[in-house]
């Protein structure tokens, strides 16, 4: 193929990615949403509901604090980690944990802690101090990690500059530490609340009722349990949509203006004169860390006994759901990696088309898959029954949930430096796909496995997107384990857990045994 | 008028992982001394240590009767400039060359007024209002030379000071450091792997040495 006939063809193909993915989202994001806009006069009359107005109370507050607390936990340990850096792996994959563990079995964590406490006189019980505390815990990792990065940016030797021109701690701190983190600070605040807003199993299993429903909960109940209210549940989703809209829209366009890039994460040397009570910082560094990752794997871990006690149960109660969310979730890992693929393919190429992908592809993460549900369900329940259990609609959801998410880690598998890598190959004689399997498809490929396995675990625990299109001939295990907690058929439930967590450390493991091999093929080459 | 006192290293030690890193040396008034040495051999070390960035295990480090050996490095009034010249990238030139000053609580009109006559010095002060990223090699390390200065160093610390510019700048910028380093003749010490920096500009050069099972390494003179 001639040059020009090269870039021609990989032109129009970009184009063409971008194309499909743009006409997949408008299908199946803006249309829906498209559709729910037009109820505005719903948010108009359900607004001044009192059930409603508690909902807005209840939703604002348990985000706002969640998030400001989790984002002071995460700093605080940031800061630990600066102090004691030999710990850095270490506590980096202690941070990771709750990433690979579905969301439900986190709140099955929480509710055998409530549980335990009941059993030693302590009246607890799920309220909102536990959905508050259960979102903290979960999400401190979280704005470790993001926080983390941030410093990690900052370049020691203009510490250390700063530093023998005289700067003190404090002035470090204020004006080159604090300052270059800001942005990451403001975009886990907004991530972590967006998260908080949409929570959904979390705040079902964990908020003890009406007192505490947030608007999330209220799609649900005015869809799925009790009697259908669609006017309400419109007006649910749409409340919810802009108070998820008004933080992201003064903190975006300020996050905006900063430079802040994913990709360039410096090591930090570190600085002998802070190694001073090193081993003190790091010890309790590691402590809060796993004491804020482990017990939901060892919680977890307990229900196998029940594998080898119960084999009937086994057999008769579990294999079906299980089997069920092993199709889904495979589904939905499929659909997700398809979809960021295709996307970063397109935005190799600069254009106006591939703003919108970037631009569009991650506006799922801030739309709840309740309220995409519901836009699909009006849009869709004049030909598809979504009583009757919609699968595709299912995995739609959640792959659209998780877009974000494979199209960021792609992005910068894609953007790693292997420019010499592939120029070297192509003057060597190698057409551009042997050239990329040589130079990029290394990152790639592990960015891919890992992304894939996050994705399967997390889609294996998720409930909100399964539980508006479900039946009763289409129950998948997070839906299933649900049922056996407000049941309080605990056994069932820790038995449900214990394999959830066992698919997820699975998927993981193959990941990172894969990730680590040489490419297949590779000493052939 | 300033005067000016010798840095003397005595006898400082500091254990880098396998090795033992000895100094043992003065540098006068007005002198200029050269470290050389291959790659990893802890030249780099060698003036962290002596811009209090890292702390010795043993030995001192005085200028004139004054011990700095436990001071922190922004109690040393040390003029330090980077291989990479560590420009702060969110502050204009006029802020990164006062920055010091502010740090010592001098007025801003008065740290503008010292900034811009150095600026001045090394033609710079059209660009005093300008960001750091908008300066061509050669002017951020002038940038750099007048950041150094404007703080009235008891002695310089250069880290390769010239390895960022091309070799037709690199001359340039010797004779510049030169100029200024006699209007300002403080002890300075410098790191580098370019024999024509030696040539050039030092007054004296310390090689290291080292056991024959390199366990230690040394800069005696």
């Amino acid at each position: 193929m001639r040059l020009q006939d090269e870039a021609i063809f990989f032109e129009r193909a970009r184009k063409g990615a971008a194309l499909f993915v743009l006409f997949f989202l408008a299908i199946f994001v803006f249309a829906p949403l498209g559709r729910l806009l037009r109820e505005t006069e719903e948010v108009i009359a359900g607004i001044l509901d009192p059930q409603v107005l508690s909902a807005i109370r209840v939703s604002l507050f348990q985000a706002v604090v969640s998030s400001t607390l989790s984002v002071v936990g995460g700093l605080i340990l940031t800061l630990l980690l600066t102090r004691a850096r030999t710990y850095e792996k270490f506590a980096s994959l202690l941070w990771s944990i709750p990433f690979s563990i579905p969301t439900l079995v986190a709140v099955y964590f929480w509710l055998q802690i409530i549980f335990f406490l009941n059993e030693f006189g302590f009246s607890a019980r799920p309220s909102l101090f536990w959905i508050i505390t259960a979102h903290v815990a979960f999400n401190i990792p979280f704005a470790a990690l993001l926080l983390t990065q941030a410093r990690m940016k900052i370049s020691e030797t203009e510490l250390e500059a700063a530093r023998t021109l005289g700067a003190g701690r404090w002035v470090l701190w204020k004006s080159f530490i604090f300052s270059q983190m800001r942005p990451a600070f403001f975009i886990a605040l907004l991530q972590i609340y967006m998260m908080c807003m949409m929570s959904f199993a979390l705040v079902l299993l964990l908020g003890g009722g009406p007192p505490n429903e947030t608007l999330e909960l209220g799609i649900y109940k005015a869809l799925r349990a009790g009697q259908l209210d669609m006017d309400r549940a419109v007006a649910f989703a749409l409340l919810q949509m802009i108070l998820i809209a008004i933080p992201g829209a003064f903190i975006m366009p300020h996050l905006l203006k900063k430079s802040f890039s994913w990709s360039q994460a410096k090591r930090i040397l570190p600085i002998e004169g802070e190694k001073r009570h090193g081993k003190i910082f790091g010890m309790l560094l590691i402590f809060i860390s796993a004491l804020l990752s482990l017990p939901y794997l060892f919680t977890s871990l307990s229900g196998i006994r029940y594998f080898f006690s119960e084999s009937e149960f086994l057999f008769r109660e579990l294999l079906r759901p299980t089997l069920i969310s092993i199709g889904l979730s495979t589904a939905t890992m499929v659909v997700s990696l398809t979809l960021a693929t295709l996307s970063v393919f397109a935005l190799q190429q600069r254009s106006k088309i591939n703003q919108w992908v970037m631009t569009w592809g991650a506006l799922p993460g801030a739309i709840s898959p309740l309220t995409l549900g519901l836009g699909l369900w009006l849009l869709t329940s004049d030909f598809f029954d979504p009583f009757l259990g919609q699968p595709v609609f299912i995995v739609l959801l959640m792959s659209l949930q998780f877009l974000p998410l494979a199209l960021r880690w792609l992005w910068e598998a894609d953007q790693r430096d292997t420019k010499n890598l592939y120029g070297t190959a192509r003057v060597l004689g190698a057409n551009p796909f042997q050239a990329f399997w040589v130079s990029k498809w290394i990152s790639w490929r592990s960015s891919l496995l890992w992304t894939g396995a996050l994705i399967f675990s997390a889609s294996f625990g998720e409930l909100a997107a399964v539980s508006l299109f479900y039946s009763e001939s289409l129950v998948p295990l997070s839906l299933q384990m649900s049922r056996w907690m407000g049941r309080y058929a605990f056994w069932k439930a820790d038995a449900a857990a214990a394999m959830m967590i066992l698919f997820s450390l699975a998927g993981l493991i193959a990941a990172s045994r894969l990730a680590k091999s040489q490419p297949w093929g590779w000493r052939r080459g | 008028m300033k005067t000016f006192s010798s840095l003397s290293v005595r006898q400082l030690e500091k254990k880098v992982g396998n090795f033992l890193l000895r100094a043992n040396f003065d540098v006068k008034r007005g002198e200029r001394l050269a470290l050389i040495g291959p790659s990893g051999c802890g030249k780099t070390t060698l003036l962290r240590l002596l811009s209090g960035l890292i702390q010795s295990d043993r030995g001192e480090i005085l200028i004139g009767d004054r011990h700095l050996t436990d001071l922190p490095p922004e109690k040393r009034n040390v003029g330090m400039i980077f291989q990479d010249l560590a420009l702060f990238p969110q502050m204009s030139v006029l802020e990164n060359v006062t920055f010091g000053l502010k740090m010592r609580d001098i007025a801003k009109d008065q740290r503008e007024q010292i900034g811009l006559e150095l600026l001045n010095r090394l033609n710079l002060k059209s660009r005093a209002k300008d960001g750091v990223q908008l300066l061509s090699g050669g002017e951020a390390q002038r940038v750099a030379f007048a950041r150094a200065l404007a703080l009235k160093p008891d002695y310089f610390l250069l880290d390769e000071p010239f390895s960022s510019l091309d070799e037709n700048l690199r001359g340039d910028a010797r004779s510049l450091l030169k100029d200024l380093h006699a209007e300002w003749p403080a002890p300075l010490v410098f790191v580098t792997h370019d024999s024509r920096d030696v040539q050039d500009l030092a007054s004296r050069a310390l090689r290291i040495s080292e056991s024959a099972d390199r366990s230690l390494r040394s800069f005696d003179g």
